[in-house]
């Protein structure tokens, strides 16, 4: 029995990607050679890791939504947020149509980025720091990472990411060996069986308002 | 009431206040289903219904005891305070965690834990401050149900426990073992009993109140807890690490090659 860890503060939603239906209308991504696996996708955390750092130590003069305008660009350039709406909802995926696939990947967006402008709400000597690169055969990278708290502990955030329309995307975080697209799947799933469709937009929409009041 | 029996409850009713701020950590579903988790990690929830009405009954009582009284703790007191408390009754937990980290056979990670309880008890003034973080000697976290995974006990049926949170049949027999391995338990004086379990439970719901609102918030709250807990719990059974072939596998069931333990298909490449 153990307690929540303390990554889910930061972590509250990190969305995944991969979506069979819009990956499969982009260009086919650049084999990924020995040095862009080994370089590339180092890059594209150092960027989500560089503009939460700042939104982190500015959190105070941007407030939420100075946090959420400041972090939008970044997480969007990180993340496929269609291949994530395709893997969180599974079968359903394929059931909806593409007005409301258009709109689930919208909302899920959002989410992201209000779940990042609210929990990264202030600094205290966090520090990232990439510790290897591997790829994972034959598209696939993992970046492995680590947040260290002011207290010394520990976290680990491993993003894995594969080549969509010619550039690296981060399609799941697991951050200290938990899945952000499993949590996100046993939530959405769930909610999406209980009250349909307009009852998982709501949830999530409900989430967002939570995060802007809750975000300061 | 002898005072054996108000010292166990005391002791009890510290760590329930530990454990009611935990509360919102993780899991997934009540049936065995397959999901984006590893094999290991496959859901077994046939108490479901018992667990959501005790889920509401813990956030419940977070919401209207503890987080009330954490407010009122940061307001009358300085950080200074607040974080020497934090620190205190973080190193009185160590006992139990370098235990499992030993019964595990983890011996780095052991020796890693008892140095930095034996030096923030010593030097740190019986924990008050974190004299460890001087050091390489980063905090851990470990328990009996873990100890248990790594013996290769099956986890059982997931549970949430009143006061307690997400648990398992596995993690069950931790709650009396965390209670006999704190330091608190063996001291005789029954006024410092009744003060250290008041200010344990005021110290847990001011530092994991953070935990507990992100649950709070979730889209689907008892159903973030368990995924985040049953995750985790495996995280730590495999020694904090992630082989590729996991990190696949949690692509989930669209993929349409190679089929993982827990029936999802592997991502197609």
């Amino acid at each position: 029995m153990k307690k929540l860890p303390l990554i889910f503060l930061l972590l509250g939603g990190l969305p995944l990607a991969w979506t069979p239906a819009v990956a499969s209308a982009e260009p086919a991504p650049p084999p990924p050679s020995a040095a862009t696996a080994a370089a590339a996708p180092r890059q594209v955390i150092e960027q989500l890791d560089n503009a939460l750092l700042t939104a982190m130590k500015e959190a105070k003069k941007l407030g939420y939504a100075g946090r959420y305008r400041s972090l939008a660009p970044a997480i969007e350039r990180v993340y496929d947020f269609p291949g994530i709406a395709a893997l969180v909802l599974g079968s359903h995926w394929a059931k909806l149509s593409p007005a409301q696939q258009r709109e689930f990947i919208a909302t899920l967006r959002d989410y992201t980025i209000a779940t990042y402008a609210a929990r990264f709400d202030g600094y205290a000597g966090e520090r990232f720091a990439i510790k290897s690169v591997q790829p994972l055969p034959p598209s696939r990278v993992v970046v492995s990472s680590t947040l260290t708290e002011t207290d010394g502990k520990v976290h680990t955030l491993d993003y894995l990411l594969q080549p969509v329309g010619g550039e690296w995307r981060v399609i799941n975080v697991v951050a200290d060996g938990v899945s952000d697209l499993a949590l996100k799947q046993a939530e959405f799933t769930h909610l999406l069986e209980l009250k349909g469709f307009p009852g998982l937009i709501a949830g999530l929409k409900g989430y967002i308002a939570r995060m802007a009041q809750s975000g300061v | 009431m002898t005072v054996a029996h108000r010292r166990n409850w005391t002791t009890i009713l510290a760590l329930a206040a530990t454990l009611a701020s935990l509360q919102g950590c993780a899991t997934t579903g009540g049936e065995t289903k397959p999901g984006l988790h590893s094999a290991d990690a496959e859901i077994s929830d046939p108490l479901e219904p018992m667990n959501r009405k005790i889920f509401n009954f813990n956030m419940g009582l977070y919401d209207y005891v503890l987080e009330p009284v954490a407010r009122g703790y940061e307001k009358v007191t300085p950080q200074f305070l607040r974080t020497r408390v934090a620190n205190f009754f973080a190193n009185a937990g160590y006992p139990y965690i370098i235990l499992n980290d030993f019964l595990q056979l983890r011996v780095h990670q052991g020796l890693s834990d008892l140095s930095r309880f034996v030096g923030n008890t010593i030097f740190g003034v019986g924990g008050l401050f974190n004299f460890a973080d001087r050091f390489d000697l980063p905090p851990h976290e470990n328990n009996l149900g873990v100890t248990l995974g790594v013996w290769g006990v099956p986890q059982g049926p997931y549970l949430v426990l009143p006061f307690f949170g997400p648990s398992s049949l596995r993690s069950l027999p931790g709650v009396p073992a965390e209670i006999l391995a704190s330091p608190f338990y063996y001291v005789n004086s029954t006024p410092a009993q009744w003060s250290i379990t008041t200010l344990g439970v005021v110290n847990e719901g001011y530092t994991e109140r953070g935990a507990v609102k992100v649950v709070k918030e979730s889209v689907f709250p008892y159903y973030f807890a368990r995924s985040a807990w049953l995750q985790h719990q495996e995280y730590l059974i495999r020694g904090r690490a992630l082989s590729s072939r996991e990190l696949l596998e949690q692509l989930g069931p669209e993929q349409p090659e190679e089929s993982s333990p827990a029936g999802e298909k592997p991502a197609t490449h």
